[in-house]
């Protein structure tokens, strides 16, 4: 179980400064929801569409981890507007418009997602002022994840060899929570243990033990980010442009 | 000045604690010394390295009296930035002391947070790399690294810090031979540099590093010579066993047979399994046990052992037949298996969860729909078998690791389970405490019972399985292709 899929490609996405994408994908999503009108949104479907390909990341994996909400939303946004407006024509157009206005924001938190190095977003984060202790525990939820995935699934299967079913049922809610108790339990209890272990060894490397702590100086803002803002700048100009 | 730590009457509480866990106990390091200190599990070991590190009571509160000194630094005056410094601890479980998301931000952590220039920080990054060999793993992720690796690179990580002194808290623990073997060489290394100290159950490990040994019990020291000298004396042999001698093992090893010699109980029939990531882990398996076997598996970490035994149960699904009395139950689900075959897992943790004993080992049979009289049969039986009943109405996570380990060999025997899978027995347990856990374990297969015990430990399998099969990248082979790379 991955909590945050980065994929390395050798790519413009891939090199620009996290602050970068930031901009871009914070920019994107306020731009898409402040247009209504339909070729401005067709034209960041598009634009969204071509950073997918400029990164270079596998489109499997782009379409795995959107397929989910580009059906739900569609048809969730379908029949919405159809009720709506009582018309399924117009429903069908307009859910379908709504749906891409989704779609530019998934996709793009999904590209910057797979094309940011978490190491790098963490550095990102704390060159744009968020406290370091908190960037540190987003790091290590995003290490940890998978190693408490794995746990659990420890202890899930040591109860399965104990003839342990899990049962849910909505009509016995809490018969059904009982049922979670011999993996819950043992769960946390690892966890805590674990927590401890790492809390240790964390003070042991004199963590907060100074005021201040160096950080790598590896994020630089190029020039293949300003211009990239440039580009930023002028299709917001062109977007908002078209709202008139 | 020679003396690098001089501990001085220490003794310490654990918060809330009535019972001393380290008491009076007082000794010195000098610069150049390779000390290793011995005793039965929760004699205190593992509190004194904390005590030593300074995390003890910088990071522990509790109630320490007596005092460390450490190149003239009080450590309870002095400060974790300093401390660090000075001294390092590797602890037991690398993935309880990496926390960043590679190597190379894992290695620089603590420096970071020393607030070094940043061209200091990658000199020390790049000679602890070297040091301890692990420059090609220097961009890999920490999650996809092997558990010998992550020591290493946990190693590398309090190297960088430039401490004097490095504590090293059961390091074989987790390891097969091969990296036991290339972590003593590295420690080897080490100790021209660095003074050490190495808690350890595995005491074999200290036989060469070691100038000086320390034999702990019930949070005092009791002896404190040379390695070959502790080993011979009275103290040292009312509390634990002899250390192993490998020639003889290996000697005992060669009588035992690969093959079996009872009628079958279960068989395994070209099986074959595939991770979900594509790696294959078994690879035309075939194997057949027989009824009152007590089957030794050896293998390397990765090697394709645990998941013969998962596949066994159930909890794993490859293709092929697993035919049990003349059944194939390769259909059947984990709930189904567990009638006849039962599962001891490695950590006991991963199943105490009941408020007492008594409902802990009930939990089994109660799953299986079993009436409560027969529960409670069942019960009283394993409770004596075990010896248990004492324990009875105590909380499971309260009980020592050797009865927490007793406790989930209990929970399985309620199942009456006619195969038993007995995974890693021994981990983290003292000589003498695993023998106690083991011969349970033989009682067992004297009654009857049909053991599979996975196991890294020579002498284990030596002393107690009747068959030893070797497995080997997802293939069952000849023991001796694992022994030799012992």
């Amino acid at each position: 179980m991955q909590f945050y899929d980065y994929i390395y490609r050798n790519s413009i996405v891939h090199k620009l400064d996290p602050r970068t994408k930031i901009a871009w994908l914070v920019g994107l999503s306020f731009l898409v929801f402040l247009t209504n009108a339909k070729k401005s949104i067709l034209f960041m479907l598009g634009l969204v569409l071509l950073i997918v390909l400029l990164s270079k990341l596998p489109l499997r994996n782009v379409w795995q981890s959107s397929k989910v909400f580009i059906i739900f939303f569609t048809i969730a946004n379908v029949i919405l507007f159809s009720l709506l407006l009582w018309s399924i024509k117009q429903g069908v157009v307009d859910g379908i418009f709504f749906s891409i206005k989704f779609l530019v924001l998934i996709i793009s938190s999904i590209v910057f997602a797979m094309s940011t190095s978490p190491r790098d977003l963490m550095l990102s984060l704390t060159k744009m002022k968020v406290p370091y202790e908190l960037a540190f525990m987003l790091t290590l939820a995003i290490r940890f994840v998978p190693v408490i995935a794995r746990e659990i699934n420890h202890v899930i299967d040591a109860q399965k060899a104990r003839a342990h079913k899990i049962k849910f049922s909505l009509m016995h809610p809490i018969a059904s929570m009982e049922t979670f108790l011999p993996i819950l339990i043992p769960t946390f209890h690892l966890l805590l243990m674990k927590a401890f272990d790492l809390s240790l060894s964390i003070e042991a490397r004199a963590f907060r033990s100074k005021k201040e702590r160096t950080y790598p100086p590896r994020l630089k803002l190029r020039t293949y980010d300003y211009i990239s803002l440039i580009i930023l700048i002028g299709i917001s100009v062109y977007v908002t442009g078209g709202l008139r | 000045m020679n003396t690098l730590i001089s501990v001085d009457n220490l003794t310490y509480y654990y918060p809330q604690e009535k019972n001393p866990v380290l008491q009076d106990i007082s000794f010195k390091i000098n610069k150049g010394d390779v000390l290793g200190i011995i005793g039965p599990s929760g004699c205190g070991k593992s509190t004194l390295m904390l005590a030593l590190s300074g995390l003890i009571p910088h990071a522990l509160k509790g109630d320490m009296h007596g005092a460390i000194t450490i190149l003239e630094e009080d450590t309870k005056k002095s400060s974790m930035a300093k401390l660090s410094q000075i001294v390092q601890i590797l602890f037991q479980s690398p993935d309880s002391q990496l926390f960043a998301l590679n190597v190379e931000d894992e290695i620089t952590f603590g420096l970071e947070n020393l607030n070094l220039p940043w061209k200091l920080i990658e000199k020390r990054l790049e000679n602890t790399l070297n040091e301890v060999n692990i420059m090609s793993l220097r961009h890999r992720s920490i999650e996809e690294l092997s558990s010998g690796q992550k020591q290493r690179v946990a190693l590398a990580a309090i190297l960088a810090m430039e401490p004097k002194i490095l504590l090293f808290d059961e390091p074989t623990a987790n390891l097969d031979q091969p990296s036991i073997e290339r972590l003593g060489q590295i420690i080897k290394k080490l100790s021209k540099k660095h003074s050490i100290i190495i808690i350890e159950h595995n005491i074999e490990f200290l036989k060469n590093l070691t100038n000086r040994v320390l034999l702990m019990n019930k949070g005092k020291i009791i002896l404190e010579d040379k390695y070959d000298k502790i080993i011979n004396q009275k103290e040292y042999k009312e509390i634990m066993l002899p250390p192993h001698n490998t020639k003889q093992v290996l000697q005992k090893l060669k009588t035992i047979s690969f093959q079996t010699k009872k009628k079958p109980i279960l068989e395994i029939r070209g099986l074959n399994f595939t991770y979900a990531n594509k790696t294959k882990a078994l690879s035309n398996v075939s194997l057949t046990i027989g009824k009152g076997d007590f089957l030794g598996i050896i293998g390397q970490n990765g090697s394709g052992k645990s998941t013969l035994a998962l596949n066994i149960i159930g909890i794993l699904k490859g293709n092929g037949k697993i035919i049990l009395d003349g059944q194939d139950i390769a259909k059947k689900d984990v709930f189904e298996r567990t009638k006849s075959i039962g599962y001891v897992f490695q950590n006991p943790n991963y199943q105490l969860f009941e408020e007492d004993l008594e409902k802990e080992i009930a939990f089994g049979p109660m799953n299986m729909g079993l009436s409560k009289a027969e529960i409670k049969k069942r019960v009283e039986e394993v409770l004596q078998i075990m010896h248990l009943t004492e324990f009875r109405k105590n909380d499971p996570h309260a009980l020592s690791v050797g009865q927490k380990r007793r406790v989930s060999i209990a929970s399985v025997l309620t199942m009456k389970p006619e195969i038993i899978i007995v995974d890693e027995p021994d981990t983290g347990l003292d000589h003498k405490t695993a023998r106690a856990v083991m011969n349970y374990i033989k009682e067992l297969n004297k009654a009857g019972k049909t053991i599979i015990m996975i196991s890294h430990s020579l002498e284990l399998l030596a002393e107690y399985c009747t068959r030893v099969i070797g497995v080997k990248d997802g293939r069952i082979v000849r023991p001796e292709e694992v022994y030799k790379e012992y």
